[in-house]
């Protein structure tokens, strides 16, 4: 109960940070400048033409549903990478403010144990990645379902298993500014895990062009710890263009992905119960 | 201990993460759709089309240039305006998952003993020795490897003559049946004689050639060439409720015809008419057509067709617009049914 008084209280910091509010209005600028702008001519359930700005885009002619999936599969991407780095940059400083000399007292003498701090801090971050990631992803679903008359809500499927993918990133991120109490190490850390995470999703295709010894046993071996920031990503896509996806292989991805997680959360609070404030 | 428990449970949480993410990579793999690559020009056919350029004829006394080498089956086969002219890749297609799965389940053991007849009694292996196989109005042409041929066999039953140079025409006393092998090279089918040799004349230069049914550059894809309106529209009336057959017919001018084998059947059939506004509307209405059929197919359960129209789409462009279709083999091997020999082609 107390994590989550943090963790809302956390929200309400992120509320009153103004840059936060200028992104869900970016947002809902962006959606609408989409939505106005985005003409697609639908005939007898094909798509027969597409034009953003006036210029003409993709002139295939194939049945709706069909032909979204592309676009889907491209807003899935956006949405688990570019989702993804924005989320890094933009939390980055929850957890070095939190840190900071005299709030850190402040909490500490709170009746909240350190381990309910950190795991407040953890859970309302994800919380405002989840929401801004269900907002973006919801509402060109819904601007695309209005233009095309084909309802879906696989986008913002998409779009959750993007905000798993961050938690795992974000408690790497947590751990780090425990470490060092930086934004910047924070955010460093979070982008590298990203791009690390990219490679290990395609670690089985990368191993074989590696001798074989000892540098690729490393290789296999590090990567082996490291969440499949591409692979999530690559299944996000599937399940917004509707192609079949293997559920037990996802389902121990995500359940990975919220392991590894919960182990850097973990490996935090033993370093936040070590350090003296 | 509390604080050093955290870090146990973080070594053994990464433990675990590691196993579980480690589980989830061996659901990574190729989607139904990966193997399906539709045909398009690339160098590869330029080439083996440059290769295959072999046959020079003597200049035509009108003519400035040197003689360019030819096709010698695009010479044999004749040139009919507005008719079906194809060629199959039947090399290529022998090793393609489709030609397997034809050779090895759908010859049943009366077409295998007539594979061995053919190969007792003319020395030709149908299977390895057949390159190419060309088919234009009256005239079939066979294209490959037939050196080792012998043709007493055919000459016992039908009556021989030499024609030309090079060739030698069986013609079947009781039917309008022409055979005519021509060097070690090709055979030529007919019904019609003159036509035949019509064919030889063009290959020996005492014709001038027509300009080749299929030029150079739509000479790509295992299966390629030009289909005749009539065929295609005579195709469309069989289930044609949206009036589709006449407007192909009137907006129409050349099908031409790709298709790729390599992995799953990819067809790709490029229209060509001279109203661009016509061809363009017809554009539109067939994907739409198609895209009724498929939400039709859905609506009635019909999963295997649904999934077939997914992988349909019209892309216009200058006035022309192709028609992408594929077939997955796994359709395929569904739709042919199962194997006829018990051996599944095993003992060949």
């Amino acid at each position: 109960m107390r994590t989550l008084a943090v963790a809302l209280d956390l929200l309400r910091e992120a509320a009153s940070r103004r840059w936060f509010l200028a992104l869900g209005i970016g947002i809902t600028l962006l959606l609408a400048c989409f939505g106005l702008a985005l003409r697609i001519e639908v005939v007898d359930g094909a798509l027969a033409a597409t034009r953003l700005f006036g210029k003409v885009l993709d002139t295939d002619i194939r049945s709706v549903d069909v032909a979204m999936r592309y676009v889907y599969r491209a807003v899935a991407y956006v949405i688990a990478y570019g989702g993804l780095l924005f989320g890094i940059v933009a939390c980055a400083d929850f957890a070095p403010s939190l840190l900071s000399p005299g709030r850190i007292e402040h909490l500490l003498a709170l009746p909240v144990r350190r381990w309910e701090l950190l795991a407040g801090t953890f859970l309302g971050v994800l919380v405002l990645a989840l929401l801004g990631a269900v907002y973006g992803a919801g509402g060109l679903t819904l601007i695309l379902s209005v233009k095309t008359g084909y309802w879906t809500a696989r986008p913002i499927l998409a779009a959750l298993l993007a905000s798993v993918t961050f938690a795992a990133i974000y408690g790497a991120m947590l751990a780090s500014a425990l470490l060092a109490r930086s934004a910047a190490i924070s955010a460093a850390v979070g982008v590298a895990l990203f791009v690390s995470g990219i490679v290990a999703g395609n670690r089985e295709t990368l191993a074989p062009l590696l001798e074989p010894g000892l540098r690729r046993a490393l290789f296999e071996g590090a990567t082996l710890l490291l969440p499949r920031v591409s692979t999530m990503a690559d299944t996000a896509a599937d399940l917004a263009a509707s192609v079949p996806v293997d559920g037990l292989a996802l389902g121990s991805r995500l359940a990975g992905l919220a392991v590894f997680a919960l182990s850097a959360l973990a490996f935090a609070i033993w370093r936040f119960e070590q350090r003296d404030f | 201990m509390r604080r050093v428990g955290w870090l146990l449970a973080a070594v053994i949480l990464l433990g675990v993460a590691a196993w579980l993410m480690a589980r989830g990579d061996r659901g990574k793999g190729k989607t139904a759709h990966d193997n399906i690559h539709f045909p398009r020009p690339r160098s590869r056919d330029d080439q083996r089309n440059a290769r295959r350029r072999t046959l020079v004829l003597p200049p035509s006394p009108s003519a400035t240039g040197p003689a360019v080498p030819q096709d010698p089956l695009m010479v044999a086969l004749p040139n009919t305006p507005g008719g079906t002219t194809i060629v199959f890749e039947a090399s290529a297609m022998r090793d393609s998952p489709i030609g397997q799965h034809m050779v090895d389940c759908l010859l049943g053991e009366r077409e295998a003993r007539e594979l061995a007849d053919a190969k007792r009694d003319f020395g030709v292996d149908v299977l390895e020795d057949v390159q190419r196989v060309g088919h234009s109005g009256p005239v079939t042409v066979v294209e490959g490897d037939f050196s080792e041929a012998t043709w007493g066999r055919l000459a016992e039953r039908w009556t021989p003559r030499p024609y030309g140079s090079s060739a030698t025409l069986y013609a079947e006393p009781d039917r309008d049946q022409t055979i005519a092998v021509y060097g070690g090279q090709m055979v030529l089918f007919g019904e019609d004689a003159a036509e035949i040799e019509a064919a030889i004349d063009r290959l020996e230069g005492h014709l001038p050639p027509a300009p080749p049914a299929i030029p150079d550059w739509a000479m790509y894809g295992d299966v390629y060439g030009v289909i005749a309106v009539d065929t295609l529209v005579e195709f469309l009336q069989k289930d044609d409720d949206h009036g589709l057959a006449d407007t192909f017919r009137n907006a129409v001018e050349q099908v031409e015809l790709h298709v790729d084998t390599s992995d799953d059947v990819a067809i790709v059939a490029d229209v060509v008419g001279p109203d661009k506004e016509a061809v363009g509307d017809l554009g539109k209405s067939l994907g739409a057509a198609l895209s009724i059929a498929r939400m039709r197919a859905q609506a009635d359960g019909d999963e295997r067709l649904a999934d077939l129209l997914d992988l349909a789409r019209i892309s216009p462009r200058d006035g022309r617009f192709s028609l992408d279709l594929a077939l997955p083999m796994d359709f395929l091997r569904k739709e042919l049914g199962p194997c006829k020999r018990k051996d599944g082609g095993r003992a060949r």
